[in-house]
């Protein structure tokens, strides 16, 4: 195939699905910036299979994720780190090769949280489903619900209103900053920044707190329903919303502006854990951590849906490659997220948060088959939906972002000292029970 | 009042069982380690009479000149160093009983001799009788070397610097004693003599500082200390010697070139504090980061030689300000140091040598078991030893190195700020390798010990000889400790002979309900500590906390109070079988290594091999990897040595081109001008 040979160049294979029998691989142009679905002939190979595919294995079987060769020399010796270990902040584990101090390798192991949402799912009404979709992880909710819904949607054919499409965008970017924000106060948490920390995770509070007001929940569960949004965001809330996100916003660009003058704050990431924009291609990384080694690659511009051909948003990226390029995406982010809020609630339009009767449509990939890849706040979520003749889930692929940054993360540790782990770990921000499900 | 006779008579006894030892060695190596348990008690029972009875015995041999006799000479100063030597070489004898199955027979023949030539030393009344004894103990320990088990290529090598640090050493103290000579008029200066005032001062001093020092091992000369032992892997009993008792040989050298001498100099006390302090952190930090299970307690011996010396310059500068007080001190504290390292020192390398030996390896990271049989009772031994060296009260080490911290605190006394802020400085370093030390011993002891697996396997056992040296030493360790205001008696009995006068009184007190002496006082005013009350008062925890455990244990179960055993886990995962898979005493101290790489010129390099991915790392004594890649002293001795190859093959080939008339010459003139020399200074 012409287009895998390129792979790792210019093109990333982001996903593998299996549709009508036939295996599609999905793969992500970054030249041209557009999706490619095409078969897929050829095996891959054992591990990166079941990396992409993910959701054969089955509660409680390990995955162990080896980015590079043996290591071996005098003294090498395995540090088992996790899943019961100071510094690692959910049931997740790694293998360390290492002398002592130098990092020489990391093996992730996962899996301690399967709790198999693709399994879960089988046979469930999409209504159903959704629910149990968007508590694979709780910090990207509202990126899941949005990304099956839009999915079960396309493959139903159903029309969507605007206003419902705008309302979880506004979501969604909410999502964005207090991520970007609880990113940015484990860092400085890391660096032992108390007061940036502490201060940091006050703002992402004051984010969450909106949340539960003009959403009904802190984590924006229960927002999506399959055609909509379960409840709309009236004139005079989406006025209050925008004069709040504006002020965090600014109090946020301040604290930066405190951070960009701490030396200390500064050495602990400049350099640290990096990852070259080859390897980041190579080893399909996707997000703010792709974005830190140079890849322009954002779903709300190579993937639009709906409104994100209507507004405006910056592409973010870093040349640095390192904790700090990441880091500084991630806070040039929060700050294109609240523009991009302040114009998504400034016009919105206001024709209703349910759909109206539906189509049936056909599709190539065969009929009730739909995908559809959200940038949720840690990258790419892909997510395949095969709906059976009842209108039931008859299967559901899930490639969560923190999957396949994985591989990125343990590769840019390689060479590191044990310190830098936790800066590496949280500027990707990995999450056990996204990439476990 | 002890006759002289006793004395005379026990000295020749020692020196006849020894030689004797010696010759018997060659057949019956078991008898001869026999022979020479029994000299070394006799060196006991000799050093303690003399020492206590403050006698001074000569016994003259024959003339060298007109001026001077060559004689043997007993006195407070020397006895004092043959009681230490003897206690170590007692032990050191039981051990390698057991030890030296599997070596030659000319191990033990050599290891007498060594012993030997070490009595001559220190017994020597004249300059000619030290250097005899001085030359023959060198080339003595240099066949020992020769007998190790390393690689022949590096056994080779370590021995031949050895010799050639030996003849540095002695060419630097036959300057030294040359200086000497010019000024006292006679060679005869060893025993008791009166201090000399002299011009040649300075040179006397700094030759035998750097001659004596060549042997402790001292910065920048410590290559001479670690490489013959590490490189060389030398037989442990024989390492023992050669680290605890032949460097105190050197210590012993300088204590009396410096009581020969009078008018001091501030500047030598400035000499001595930094070579001193410099050796202390190079031998600490090094000792750290070696996985040689020599390497490592041969580092540590010249960082505690160093904190010797640091203790001999606060005793120069303080004498130069006429500090009394501080310089009774600090000399009492240089001796007891000595004491103390030696049996600590001589110790840890019998307990490595048989770790090293039933572990078939002196690497500390290798995970070779060890046969349960062989260890039994022997961890619980060696703790002593390694808590000694760590400085952990009240044990021997302890005490010396409150003694030689205690003396550095009161630089505040000195005349001048200069003096006053080296001082401080080097108080600072001292702190900090003594602080290097508890984690060194923690690694010799944690991976070295605790660590390797136990296997049931049947393999080789101490039979009572391995298990019973080392128990002697531990016994001593905590001897020395428990009863320090002893030792501090006898060592301020060596010292009264450079003093004037024994200054036990001045220092060993009661305080605060401790009755006297068991205070031993740093100053007055300044600090006081009691080892005996220390050790009692832990005694009595350890008691309490035992009587808690067994009424504890002993009550019925209705109380609640069970013990429950549990599977071992890690980070949440069973504990792995095998636990030196996990964790290793290479990984232990590469934090020091890759911190400090500008000191261990660490070279790191991941070499790709195909999928395989292999690392090394290389640090200074990574013999394993790297024999080569050192410290930039080791470098400068590689300079050093090629040129002197350059400069004898051209002197081969010029000066010696095989013209037979031209040698003759070059003799000649060197005959004419030694003897112009000689016509024009005797005047």
């Amino acid at each position: 195939m012409r287009n895998l040979e390129r792979l790792g160049e210019k093109m990333q294979l982001s996903s593998v699905f299996q549709a009508g029998g036939l295996n599609y691989a999905l793969i992500s142009d970054t030249e041209t910036n557009k999706t490619i679905i095409s078969e897929l002939p050829l095996t891959l190979s054992e591990e990166f299979g079941a990396l992409l595919r993910g959701s054969g294995a089955k509660p409680g079987s390990p995955l162990v994720l080896e980015a590079s060769g043996r290591v071996e020399g005098y003294g090498v010796f395995e540090f088992p780190y996790g899943p019961v270990s100071w510094g690692v902040p959910e049931a997740g584990a790694f293998s360390l090769m290492t002398y002592g101090e130098r990092v020489l390798k990391v093996v992730p192991r996962l899996n301690f949280k399967k709790r198999g949402i693709e399994r879960a799912v089988l046979g469930r009404t999409p209504e159903d489903a959704l629910l149990f979709v968007e508590r694979s992880a709780g910090n990207f909710s509202a990126a899941y619900s949005t990304c099956f819904a839009a999915a079960v949607e396309d493959s139903l054919g159903l029309e969507v209103p605007s206003e419902a499409r705008w309302t979880r965008a506004v979501a969604l970017e909410l999502e964005r900053i207090h991520n970007h924000l609880y990113v940015f106060g484990r860092l400085a948490e890391a660096a032992s920044q108390n007061i940036a920390a502490t201060q940091a995770h006050a703002l992402r509070e004051r984010v969450l707190r909106l949340n539960s007001r003009h959403f009904g929940h802190r984590y924006l569960f229960g927002i999506n329903s399959i055609g909509g949004v379960s409840r709309g965001l009236p004139k005079d809330e989406r006025r209050t919303l925008t004069t709040e996100v504006r002020l965090i916003g600014r109090e946020f660009s301040e604290l930066v502006q405190y951070f960009l003058s701490s030396r200390i704050f500064l050495d602990r990431l400049q350099g640290t854990a990096k990852l070259t924009r080859k390897d980041a291609l190579g080893l399909g990384t996707v997000g703010p951590s792709a974005r830190g080694s140079g890849v322009q690659w954002d779903d709300r511009l190579t993937f639009p849906l709906e409104p994100y051909e209507d507004i405006y948003v910056n592409l973010e990226t870093e040349d640095g490659e390192d904790t700090m390029a990441r880091t500084m995406v991630r806070v040039k982010e929060v700050e294109s997220s609240t523009i991009a809020l302040r114009e998504l609630l400034d016009r919105m339009p206001s024709d209703g948060t349910k759909s109206g009767p539906h189509r049936r449509r056909a599709d190539s990939l065969g009929a009730g088959f739909s995908f559809c890849r959200v940038e949720s706040p840690s990258g790419d979520l892909i997510q395949a939906v095969q709906l059976d003749g009842g209108g039931r889930v008859g299967s559901l692929h899930v490639r969560p972002p923190s999957l396949v940054n994985w591989l990125p993360f343990a590769r840019s540790l390689e060479g590191t000292v044990f310190t830098d782990f936790q800066f590496a770990f949280e500027s990707f921000g990995l999450s056990f029970a996204d990439s476990d499900r | 009042m002890i006759p002289a006779y006793l004395i005379s008579g026990l000295l020749f006894g020692t020196l006849a069982l020894f030689g004797a030892g010696f010759a018997l060695g060659l057949f019956a190596k078991k008898a001869a380690y026999v022979l020479g348990g029994v000299g070394s008690a006799l060196g006991v029972a000799l050093s303690l009479i003399a020492l206590t009875s403050g006698r001074t015995v000569s016994i003259d041999l024959w003339l060298v000149n007109s001026t001077s006799h060559a004689q043997l000479q007993v006195s407070s100063l020397n006895a004092y160093f043959l009681l230490i030597s003897s206690l170590v070489w007692l032990g050191t004898c039981l051990y390698s009983v057991r030890y030296d199955d599997d070596y030659p027979n000319s191990l033990s023949s050599l290891l007498l001799l060594t012993i030997l030539s070490m009595v001559i030393v220190l017994v020597s009344g004249d300059a000619f009788t030290f250097l005899i004894g001085w030359e023959s103990m060198t080339i003595a320990s240099f066949f020992m070397i020769l007998e190790g088990k390393g690689d022949k290529e590096g056994v080779r090598n370590a021995a031949y610097l050895f010799l050639a640090f030996g003849e540095g050493s002695s060419v630097l103290i036959m300057l030294s004693f040359a200086g000497l000579f010019s000024a006292a008029g006679t060679f005869s200066f060893m025993g008791p003599a009166a201090r000399v005032v002299t011009p040649l001062g300075p040179w006397i001093f700094v030759t035998a500082l750097l001659g004596f020092g060549l042997k402790m091992g001292l910065a920048p000369f410590h290559m001479s200390e670690w490489l013959p032992i590490a490189h060389s892997s030398a037989p442990s009993n024989a390492s023992a010697l050669l680290s605890s008792t032949l460097t105190l040989m050197g210590v012993y050298g300088i204590i009396d070139v410096v009581s020969h001498l009078g008018g001091y100099q501030l500047w030598w006390g400035w000499l001595a504090l930094t070579v001193g302090g410099v050796s202390a952190l190079l031998g600490a930090l090094f000792s750290s980061v070696s996985e040689h299970s020599k390497g490592l307690p041969a580092y540590s011996t010249i960082e505690n030689n160093g904190m010797i010396v640091v203790a001999i310059g606060v005793y120069l500068i303080a004498t130069y300000y006429r500090l009394t007080f501080l310089a009774d001190f600090a000399l009492v504290a240089a001796l007891f140091h000595a004491f103390s390292h030696s049996v600590s020192k001589a110790s840890l390398f019998l307990l490595n040598g048989w770790m090293s030996k039933l572990r078939g390896t002196f690497d500390l990271t290798s995970a070779n078991p060890v046969p349960a049989g062989g260890v039994r009772g022997v961890g619980a031994i060696g703790i002593f030893t390694a808590l000694s060296l760590a400085a952990v009260p009240p044990l021997a080490g302890f005490v010396s190195e409150w003694m030689i911290l205690e003396a550095l605190f009161q630089s505040f006394r000195f005349g001048d700020l200069a003096s006053q802020i080296l001082g401080a400085l080097v108080g600072a370093v001292v702190a900090l390798a003594a602080g290097i030390m508890v984690v060194t011993m923690t690694k010799v002891y944690g991976f070295g010990i605790l660590w390797p697996k136990r296997i049931a396997a049947p393999g080789e056992k101490g039979g009572g000889y391995i298990e019973g040296g080392l128990a002697y030493f531990a016994a001593l360790i905590v001897a020395v400790g428990v009863a320090a205001p002893g030792v501090f008696y006898l060592a301020s009995q060596a010292a009264s002979r450079m003093l004037g006068a024994n200054p036990y009184g001045l220092f060993v007190t009661g305080l605060l309900g401790v009755p006297a002496p068991f205070v031993i006082l740093s100053g007055s005013p300044f600090g006081g500590f009691s080892p005996t009350f220390t050790a009692l008062a832990f005694l009595s925890i350890l008691m309490v906390t035992l009587a808690v455990a067994g009424a504890v244990r002993a009550r019925p179960p209705r109380f609640g109070l069970r013990v429950r055993r549990t599977p071992g886990w890690f980070a949440g995962a069973a504990l792995a079988d095998d636990s030196s898979a996990m964790y290793n005493s290479f990984g232990y101290s590469t934090p020091i290594r890759v911190m400090l790489r500008f000191l261990f010129r660490t070279k790191e390099s991941v070499v790709q091999v195909g999928p395989v991915q292999r690392t090394v790392i290389r640090s200074p004594e990574e013999y394993v990897v790297d024999l080569e890649v050192l410290d930039v002293f080791k470098k400068f001795y590689d300079v050093l040595a090629k040129w002197a190859l350059g400069l004898s093959a051209y002197t081969s080939r010029k000066v010696m081109p095989g013209k037979l008339g031209l040698y003759i010459v070059y003799i000649m003139a060197a005959l004419v001008f030694v003897l112009t020399y000689i016509l024009l200074t005797a005047g």
